[in-house]
């Protein structure tokens, strides 16, 4: 829910309640005001009626207003004067309206008699009615014209704090210029502002300083290996080393090796989960398929297997290097750990997805978790570990979907392209 | 043949040095961009080794002052970041060639020559070994003047053991040679030796002495010595 309209709800409840509870008020203020106006009316009237007895010893007989009635009866009592409120029928209107009503006693003639007086009421009650329409209109305008003005000012004074947001938004660590935010002449928005850029700048720089020391720790590691890689070289092509001595240099130098392209596959992780792979361009997967599969073919060949392409012509948007390095390490998966001799592999390629089968030997460990870093399969040693962690990587930086099963001795791997373009 | 080698780590540097001076390369060195600088104003280098990364300064731009003098020595990068701006920024340059570190001496020692028969024959030379011939513009090889027909792979192993006669390649330099970034993908040895028995009967058969030598559990040798 929007801040606005959170507090417009607010606004709502509280302004209903005073509008229900100011009008009541004013309702029965009014009432009453009339009321003892019109009460007085009467008792004047009754003193008069009183007066007029005394002197003459009958009733007067100007009562024939509508807006004064007075009935005598002959009573035994002698009732106390009370007030109260009735309803009369007049007969010119033909209607039945409300009159406010007196009762006292009267001696005449030496008889005792009941007098009631009526004084009309509806006037106070066509006031009492007006009072109220008038004052419920007159808050309903000012609450619609209070909205709406709100709502006016509200998009203009919270417009610096979506600039700020949409800013945010579009921020990315990688960037190469630190975020800048509009000015702003409310105090709370250009405080907020300050603090953000001040957060996305320190953020920046720690991601960049980052960068830099992976990039350069790399590049570090790299020298000392290469180092050690040419001497050991170098010492294999002295004369007069012994078999054991040529062996234990061939397995440093195998270590080496491992240990160079461990790092460099670890470093290729690290860059593609810190999105340094920016550019994309229009990928041939058809194209590139067909010519990793030519790379393979030595091996293919060796294994015996029988390959089955079915390629539809498919262009993507993605790093050249990274469709490169999927491509190759799902491929050489699928050579790789097929059977020794005699398997076979099949390569689909629509523009909704890669589907790799081979035939192959069944995992010892559920397929799905080979995905995972370091993860491998029982007997391979030899591997690093790291192809599929890397696949993976790159189908989620393009939003795609890497799946693969063992099945009945076939391997499936999948590769759903969602955002096909 | 002359070369220039800039290369900040002094160890790397030696080993790369000995590596092709025994190869008969008159080997130059420099530590750094400044001397670097200096040396390719003043002499003229049949191609020169370019690490990237060096304390005062950037190889990509020794590379750039090169090509502006339209220098003809070829140019070979090496460097530690194998990040591809870096490898694309250097052959847009116009350098003929990028290597990653580490890397096999070998390997490098046959790039070089690689680069030095395309910059220096147009790639039209022959590569003349005893009774082998090779004619490296059309990839064709001979046998006491008989052609012989090598696949791909077979002419490239076969060339990049003349690059390296008499040296013990090992099976990972070769794997790589063949088949690049690729190769550590793939229990590959042993296509390396179909590879190799296949090359050394296309050779015998045709009255060609047996030069490749196995050097038992790390590799082989092209042998001079019958």
């Amino acid at each position: 829910m929007k801040l606005l309209a959170q507090s417009n709800r607010h606004y709502l409840l509280i302004y209903l309640t005073a509008m229900i509870v100011s009008s009541a008020a004013l309702f029965l203020g009014v009432r009453t005001l009339f009321d003892e106006s019109t009460d007085e009316r009467l008792l004047q009237l009754q003193q008069e009626i009183v007066m007029y007895v005394q002197v003459h010893d009958t009733l007067p007989v100007f009562f024939q207003s509508t807006s004064a009635k007075l009935i005598a009866l002959q009573s035994e009592a002698q009732p106390r004067p009370y007030f109260s409120d009735t309803l009369l029928f007049n007969e010119l209107e033909q209607e039945e309206e409300p009159y406010r009503h007196l009762r006292f006693g009267i001696q005449m003639s030496g008889a005792a008699y009941q007098v009631d007086v009526f004084q009309s009421n509806v006037e106070t009650e066509d006031i009492a009615q007006m009072v109220l329409l008038l004052n419920l209109t007159l808050l309903l305008a000012t609450f619609f014209a209070l909205f709406w003005v709100q709502k006016r000012m509200a998009k203009r004074i919270w417009q610096p704090f979506y600039d700020t947001l949409e800013r945010l938004r579009s921020f990315r660590l990688a960037q190469s210029e630190p975020m800048k935010l509009a000015k702003t002449d409310t105090d709370e928005f250009a405080e907020l502002n300050i603090a953000i850029e001040r957060l996305t700048e320190k953020t920046r720089q720690e991601y960049h300083s980052l960068k830099r020391f992976t990039e350069n720790a790399s590049h570090e590691i790299q020298t000392p290996l290469a180092v050690i890689r040419a001497k050991i070289e170098t010492l294999l092509q002295s004369n007069g080393l012994s078999d054991i001595q040529m062996a234990n240099l061939h397995s440093t130098q195998q270590a080496v090796s491992r240990l160079s392209r461990l790092q460099q596959n670890l470093l290729l992780l690290v860059k593609i989960e810190n999105e340094q792979f920016q550019t994309a361009e229009k990928v041939d997967f058809k194209r590139l398929v067909a010519s990793k599969l030519e790379l393979l073919e030595d091996f293919i060949a060796a294994k015996k297997l029988r390959v089955q392409v079915e390629l539809f012509p498919v262009h993507l948007h993605i790093n050249a290097f990274l469709a490169e390095t999927l491509l190759g390490n799902l491929l050489g998966n699928a050579v790789k750990h097929n059977l020794r001799t005699g398997g076979w592999l099949t390569v689909a390629l629509s523009e909704h997805a890669l589907i790799i089968r081979n035939s192959g030997v069944a995992p010892d460990c559920p397929a799905a978790e080979l995905m995972e870093r370091f993860r491998q399969s029982g007997q391979q040693t030899d591997g690093l570990g790291l192809g599929l962690a890397i696949a993976r990587e790159i189908c989620e930086k393009y939003g795609w979907a890497l799946d693969i099963q063992f099945e009945e001795g076939v391997w499936i791997t999948t590769v759903r392209f969602s955002n096909f373009r | 043949m002359k070369l220039l080698l800039i290369e900040d780590e002094p160890a790397l540097a030696q080993s790369i040095a000995d590596f092709l001076r025994d190869d008969g390369f008159l080997v130059e060195y420099a530590p750094d961009y400044t001397t670097a600088m200096g040396k390719i104003g003043i002499y003229r280098y049949d191609c020169i080794l370019i690490d990237i990364m060096l304390p005062d300064g950037n190889g990509l731009d020794l590379v750039r002052t090169l090509r502006k003098q339209e220098s003809p020595a070829g140019i070979l990068i090496i460097s530690a970041k194998n990040a591809l701006d870096d490898r694309l920024n250097g052959l847009e340059l116009g350098s003929d060639d990028y290597l990653t570190k580490p890397f096999h001496l070998s390997e490098l020692n046959a790039r070089i020559k690689a680069i030095l028969r395309r910059r220096q024959f147009g790639g039209n030379t022959d590569i003349v070994f005893a009774e082998i011939r090779v004619r490296s513009g059309e990839r064709q090889v001979f046998v006491h003047d008989k052609p012989i027909d090598l696949t791909r792979k077979e002419y490239d192993l076969l060339l990049f053991f003349l690059a390296n006669k008499s040296r013990v390649l090992t099976r990972e330099a070769i794997a790589e040679h063949l088949w690049g970034d690729d190769a550590d993908q793939m229990d590959s040895f042993d296509f390396i030796y179909s590879h190799i028995k296949n090359l050394r009967k296309k050779l015998t058969e045709h009255g060609g002495h047996d030069y490749l030598k196995a050097v038992y559990g790390v590799g082989y040798k092209f042998s001079t010595a019958p």
